[in-house]
């Protein structure tokens, strides 16, 4: 009998030589296909040459990544694409639409630049979006693709949402029953069915999101056009109630846009929330919503770290920004604030 | 994965297609899956006796790599503290083996369903082809090239950006 603990004493050498000659192609094809998933989706496909053991084996692949770029002229805000290889971009990634069969995607991630043709993007959204997908990752930088969300399909099986460069058209009725993590950049929301709606469609938004862990709302834009550059304004007015429900599982919020009522109520209604982030906040902004977030109990610094809502504690504030003397006189009149501390 | 009542198991005996046998402790055992059943199978039924796994698919040269895998991640699995060296083990784990024996060791993972061991040898085996041509995948895996070269052009052709 051979211990288990005898290992090292086998001759390394012998078990290389092993008789276990074995081929990759071998291998059967839904361990070959396992193997293709860890590879970028162009080299998975580049696989079909190999041999015809292998030419489609890749369509069952339950990730596609399309976030290599057609070109490698890049520079900070835009890509330059020649438009030959463009052509054939999106042949490849049509193609590889039209043939990937697998029952549910895991993961899908396309990265859409300004050069690409807007209806082509969206022609993508919407074949991804008739799949079963776990974890979508769309981002069109630069450019803003609509997209009506009845187009996506599957919603109850998305468990992890990020978008950007959408302008996000919103059914009257929708749900994300799983939808643990969120992130929205750049998108502008509108009511689909009817425009003339009042809701904040942010609101609306992640209230359909009721198992949220993860939320991350970067510059967006409310429905009316007449908030859409209310950055300042929407201070004014932020005693507006907000009607939202409870988080339970919400433990990380990071917000890139400044309508208090809402980051303020989605807080409030999110008892297990360890993170708060806020990094591209202009600090005199942060200063009004500083002392509305303590007066509801949170330990709070001016990088919007938040780590519990514990009773005691003095908030270890370490850094060093400008705003830290008001933050520090707020955390340690904590609790003693009157009713109208907040008021404007 | 922490039952330990007086009744249970502390190891089992697993047999490789060539019937070698080999003692395994529980907690070394229950990193695969299809081992964990069996011992939870057992303890289900009250029995005491050591009992005896055959593994008709895996011969002893591929199970003790299995094993040597299991045996190392068992001793890491209440320690989360040391990802890092356990990471650096795996790599250096696999990077002995030619691409036979990855591929027999792929087989047994599945097989035995140690679902961490059979991704990092997908891995191990995906990252080293990565950056291969068609031509060194095709000599490294013994795959024989079945297309006329008119077929192969028009593959190439139709995938034209995937063949960049």
């Amino acid at each position: 009998m051979n211990e288990t603990k005898h290992v090292e004493a086998l001759n390394q050498d012998a078990i290389l030589n092993s008789e276990n000659v074995d081929r990759l192609t071998d291998l059967p094809p839904y361990l070959r296909c396992h193997i293709l998933s860890f590879l970028p989706t162009r080299c998975a496909v580049a696989t079909s040459i190999l041999s015809k053991r292998w030419s489609y084996l890749w369509i069952s692949i339950p990730a596609l990544d399309f976030t290599e770029l057609p070109s490698s002229i890049t520079n900070w805000n835009s890509v330059v694409v020649n438009q030959a290889q463009y052509v054939r971009f999106r042949s490849y990634v049509n193609r590889v639409l039209l043939l990937s069969n697998a029952p549910c995607l895991n993961y899908v991630h396309v990265e859409a630049h300004s050069s690409f043709v807007a209806r082509h993007v969206f022609e993508w959204m919407v074949a991804i979006g008739k799949r079963c997908v776990q974890q979508l990752i769309f981002f069109a930088k630069h450019f803003r693709i609509d997209f009506p969300l009845r187009f996506l399909i599957f919603k109850e099986k998305l468990v992890v949402l990020k978008l950007e460069g959408f302008r996000l058209l919103l059914p009257s009725s929708f749900h994300f029953p799983c939808l643990h993590s969120l992130s929205l950049n750049n998108i502008l929301f509108e009511n689909d069915d009817d425009p003339s709606l009042e809701d904040d469609c942010l609101t609306r938004f992640i209230t359909s999101c009721p198992v949220l862990e993860e939320l991350n709302v970067g510059v967006y834009n409310f429905c009316e056009d007449s908030h859409s550059d209310s950055d300042t304004d929407s201070d004014e007015d932020s005693n507006a109630y907000v009607d939202l429900p409870i988080f339970e599982n919400l433990i990380h919020l990071e917000v890139g846009f400044t309508a208090w009522p809402i980051v303020l109520q989605i807080i409030m209604n999110a008892p297990r929330l360890l993170m708060f982030g806020w990094p591209d906040i202009n600090p005199s902004n942060k200063e009004l919503l500083l002392e509305r977030i303590e007066y509801h109990g949170f330990d709070m610094d001016e990088e919007g770290y938040s780590s519990s809502k514990s009773e005691d504690t003095d908030s270890d504030s370490d850094s060093d920004s400008e705003v830290k003397g008001f933050e520090d006189s707020y955390s340690e009149s904590e609790g003693s604030m009157s009713n109208d501390t907040t008021s404007t | 994965m922490a039952s330990s009542s007086s009744s249970s198991l502390s190891r089992v005996v697993v047999k490789s297609s060539d019937n070698n046998l080999f003692v395994v402790n529980k907690k070394v055992a229950s990193q695969s899956q299809l081992l964990k059943q069996c011992i939870d199978n057992m303890e289900e039924k009250g029995t005491n006796d050591v009992i005896l796994i055959p593994l008709s698919n895996v011969t002893s040269n591929i199970l003790t790599l299995v094993l040597e895998y299991c045996e190392k991640h068992a001793d890491f699995a209440d320690d989360d503290n040391n990802n890092q060296e356990l990471k650096q083990w795996d790599h250096e784990f696999l990077k002995k083996f030619d691409y036979a024996t990855l591929n027999s060791l792929t087989m047994a993972a599945d097989y035995m369903v140690t679902k961490s061991l059979l991704n990092l040898c997908c891995q191990f085996i995906a990252d080293s082809i990565k950056d291969l041509t068609v031509q060194q995948i095709r000599q490294i895996f013994d795959i024989k090239n079945d297309f006329t070269p008119q077929e192969e052009a028009d593959i190439k052709n139709e995938n034209a950006w995937a063949f960049r």
